[in-house]
């Protein structure tokens, strides 16, 4: 099974490099080996491998939010690939057996991640080197914890007899990714420094990737009350610092660290881990339209600065970009909304009533720059000269896409809930 | 069936949306003729017992379309589809040069569907949903057709909705943790402390001490015919809400009672003090309303019988003297070309019909037999007669209304002085007279309103 998706994968990069000139074809060979990997990993037969509805319900997540993104992307062959080697790693890594394997795809994510931030400027050198730097040092003791966990309990899997220190030592890496509040800082860089498609890429998948391996393998009880302070402290740093900023790259960033935060919440603090599974995926999609509908946006400017994009968003890209602010500062009927309210109430349900407190307090924050994103981009006035009004299909196809797929989840959210309460069935408590 | 009076209104507001030519001319006419088909379904269900409607949508999450008709919502509910259809019907006039009126036709039919929704949930997650439906669709109609300044006070209006959401938020949280379900029907009791972000949240929404301050500002910028539908439906779904609650739960609402009556107290005098210092005269009424506010603030403290129906039925004869009031000042604006009171004068004489309108609203709002609040305000004080200081406050109150209400009559109406005074459109003139034969007509037969 695995040598199939590994043949398609290389097959695939070798045909794109030959017809890299034709854009089009290349982007569609591309596409296609995403697509088949994808639904091949997701349909293969469970008993040969360790795909359960866990893994499943991850690869659909990286599936949905990563292919309109690919559609959406006009950059280089370099850059597609790149964006292939991060999917795909996400498919292997979201049905890896042991927790050494997921490391490994890890990092080749990390690394392929940090080289397409990169794009020519200055800021985004500056912005790789941090994101790669800080990253690298929390694999490292990720790393350290598996070699020790490995020496204390032969195990290559965290286990429920896994002492808090080690937990802690492995939960670090995955928490440097997921940007949790002292190690947030590389994510505002990244966020405002890299193209559009790469920066949807890490709002949709990059940053949720250190909850896969909180979900799948790292999920230690022993830790949670660490968590529930990282989440706390990340919803109300996020909210509060959101507040003075102008860029609106950065606010969607702090808005991300403010959503990491809640997902973490969900974890740390709430009766079942389905609601905050359902967050991720939720927010992932959410966001994943918000960049590509700002890229639609702000095609023929290079601002970023809310204050100079004054009325900007009157137009159909607009509509869908406020429909996923709608989504992120969840009101409903949008996705996150339904998220939101389950993971509310499952913490209220463990009797927890400080951190719903708190998380409420975020959104509140969280709203009053939502309200400021909406407030310039729409009602503004401005020399309204280079509000676009028309798109070639190519690119608002995938956008429209994902609005429908934010609108449909949040209309209909019974389905999507029943697949992750059967997902978090499968999430071992240690 | 009950389910067809949310989706006939939001079938034609989606309608609203096609570009098509014969229905970009009739776009009024779809949406009130959409909310008096609602209308029609609605009497059909004419409550002698509790209608409840349960339709399961995402069974789950317990999530279910749940509604309810009974005394409360009943009267309520047809008046919101009277309202917003002669509200819809005024816009005509009102929106002559404003552009995009497609959209804002729809976001006007996606306001009423909201309310109708809220005000017919009884379970908490729906009802959350239709209030921050109710909450974007008000704002965007507030900040892209209000008057200048909008699109600061909007950010106003939002701020304060947005905590009164949140609050909503955590009394849910709150409410399924204690009782495990979302359905307010489905409780038996639930501990105090959860009803006070919920009742914090009924609050803001409508308008009372402290949490008045948005009001003011944001029902004086926004459009003429929103206003009507502010001040008259959506500020009173606060007070539905609040209602809904003291009504379900009296033993746990008991322990907030004189917290209310304190509350009620305040905003009654402050709103009707404020009114004589205003020279915007849409500013002046939006004071009223917050006064007004404190009235049914104090039925839903009182927890007594008459009080509760009293104050049930002050939310529908408010929403037809508030809207009529405010549409009658959107008439003498567009007459006199000015909104400042002082500058208005001798209107006596202009036009019958509009005297007649405004001497119907103002005198109902005063109170006076014969007139819509009138029935309304006597149960209110023969309900409160338990908490008699604070009873015999609120008869002084009324009267501070009355006296607001002959200053407005004094200074715009009588006297002396020369306005100019353009002609009135036809179909301003049609929806003053519709709404002071209804406030006479609930003035003289109640019942036909009041569910007992």
């Amino acid at each position: 099974m695995i040598e199939n998706l590994l043949l398609i994968f290389t097959t695939s990069i070798l045909v794109s490099f030959f017809v890299r000139k034709n854009k089009q074809l290349s982007k569609a060979v591309i596409l296609t080996a995403l697509l088949v990997t994808g639904i091949l990993s997701l349909t293969h037969d469970p008993a040969s491998h360790y795909l359960d509805a866990l893994s499943a319900f991850l690869i659909a997540f990286c599936l949905l939010s990563s292919l309109p993104l690919i559609v959406y992307s006009k950059e280089s062959w370099e850059k597609l690939v790149l964006y292939e080697t991060i999917i795909f790693s996400c498919f292997l890594l979201s049905f890896s057996e042991n927790f050494f394997l997921f490391y490994v795809l890890f990092e080749t994510i990390i690394i392929s991640s940090s080289i397409a931030v990169y794009n020519a400027t200055k800021e985004s050198l500056k912005a790789a080197e941090k994101y790669l730097i800080i990253n690298l040092l929390g694999s490292t003791l990720t790393m350290t914890g598996i070699a020790l966990n490995f020496s204390y309990t032969s195990s290559l899997n965290p286990t429920s007899t896994t002492p808090l220190l080690i937990a802690i030592l492995i939960l670090m890496g995955l928490i440097v990714k997921s940007a949790l509040f002292p190690f947030h800082v590389w994510l505002p860089d990244v966020y405002s420094s890299s193209s559009i498609p790469t920066a949807a890429v890490f709002s949709g998948i990059i940053i949720n990737l250190g909850f896969f391996g909180i979900f799948k393998y790292a999920n230690f009880i022993q830790a949670r009350p660490l968590l529930l302070v990282l989440a706390a402290a990340s919803m109300l740093y996020a909210g509060i610092r959101g507040l003075t900023e102008w860029d609106i790259r950065k606010l969607i960033a702090y808005s991300s660290i403010i959503h990491v935060g809640y997902i973490t919440l969900g974890i740390s603090a709430a009766i079942s881990q389905a609601p905050a599974l359902l967050h991720m995926f939720n927010h992932g999609i959410a966001k994943t339209l918000m960049f590509l509908s700002l890229g639609l946006i702000t095609t023929r400017t290079s601002f970023t600065d809310l204050r100079k994009l004054k009325g900007y968003a009157r137009n159909i890209a607009g509509a869908c970009f406020l429909i996923s602010v709608l989504a992120v500062a969840g009101i409903p009927p949008t996705n996150c909304f339904v998220s939101e309210v389950a993971i509310i109430v499952s913490v209220l349900d463990s009797g927890k009533i400080i951190p719903v407190a708190v998380m409420l307090a975020s959104y509140l924050l969280a709203m009053i720059f939502y309200l400021r994103i909406i407030y310039f981009l729409f009602f503004s006035k401005g020399k309204s000269k280079k509000i676009i009004k028309k798109y070639s299909w190519k690119k608002l196809l995938p956008v429209l896409f994902l609005t429908v797929l934010v609108l449909i989840f949040g209309i209909f959210p019974s389905a999507l809930f029943k697949f992750s309460e059967a997902a978090a069935g499968f999430i071992p408590a240690l | 069936m009950l389910w067809l009076v949310i989706i006939i209104p939001l079938l034609a507001s989606i309608l609203c949306l096609i570009k098509e030519k014969r229905i970009k001319k009739n776009l009024h006419l779809i949406l009130s003729a959409s909310m008096l088909l609602s209308l029609l379904i609605l009497v059909l269900h004419y409550p002698s017992k509790p209608i409840i409607e349960t339709i399961e949508w995402a069974p789950d999450f317990g999530l279910n379309l749940a509604f309810l008709v009974d005394w409360l919502s009943y009267p309520f509910l047809a008046m919101i589809l009277l309202v917003s259809g002669i509200s819809i019907y005024y816009s005509k006039a009102y929106l002559q040069e404003q552009k995009n009126k497609q959209l804002y036709y729809f976001l006007t039919g996606l306001f009423t569907v909201s309310m109708i929704g809220v005000v017919l949930s009884v379970n908490l997650i729906t009802f959350y949903l239709f209030w921050d439906v109710m909450l974007v669709a008000s704002y965007f109609l507030v900040v892209e057709w209000g008057e200048e300044k909008a699109r600061e006070i909007g950010l106003k209006y939002f701020i304060y909705m947005a905590v009164a959401s949140t609050s909503l938020l955590l009394g849910i949280g709150l409410f399924h943790a204690s009782t495990d379900s979302f359905n307010l029907l489905e409780a038996k009791t639930a501990p105090a402390i959860v009803f006070l972000p919920l009742m914090i949240s009924f609050l803001i929404k409508q308008g009372v001490f402290p949490f008045h301050d948005w009001l003011p500002d944001t029902h004086s910028v926004a459009p003429t015919p929103i206003s009507a539908m502010l001040s008259g439906l959506m500020v009173n779904v606060g007070g539905y809400a609040l209602l809904r609650v003291s009504s379900l739960f009296p033993e746990v609402m008991k322990t907030y009672s004189t917290t209310l009556i304190i509350i009620a107290l305040i905003s009654l005098y402050l709103g009707a003090l404020m009114v004589f210092r205003q020279t915007h005269l849409k500013k002046a009424i939006a004071w009223s309303t917050v006064s007004q506010g404190g009235m049914i603030v104090f039925g839903a403290g009182a927890l007594t019988l008459y009080a509760l129906k009293g104050a049930g039925f002050h939310l529908v004869t408010q929403a037809l003297t508030k809207s009529l009031l405010f549409l009658v000042a959107g008439v003498i604006i567009y007459a006199t070309g000015t909104k400042k009171i002082d500058e208005i004068k001798g209107l006596y004489r202009k036009n019958p019909i509009l005297t007649i309108a405004f001497f119907a609203s103002i005198l109902s709002l005063a109170g006076t037999p014969f007139f819509a609040a009138f029935q309304s305000e006597v149960l209110i004080f023969l309900g409160g007669l338990n908490y008699l200081a604070a009873d015999l406050l609120l008869i002084f109150g009324s009267l501070l209304t009355l006296g607001y209400c002959l200053w407005f009559a004094h200074s715009m109406f009588f006297a002396s002085g020369k306005t100019k005074f353009k002609k009135i459109r036809n179909e301003m003139l049609t929806t003053l007279i519709i709404l002071t034969g209804l406030i006479i007509i609930v003035g003289v037969y109640p019942n036909i309103l009041m569910v007992w």
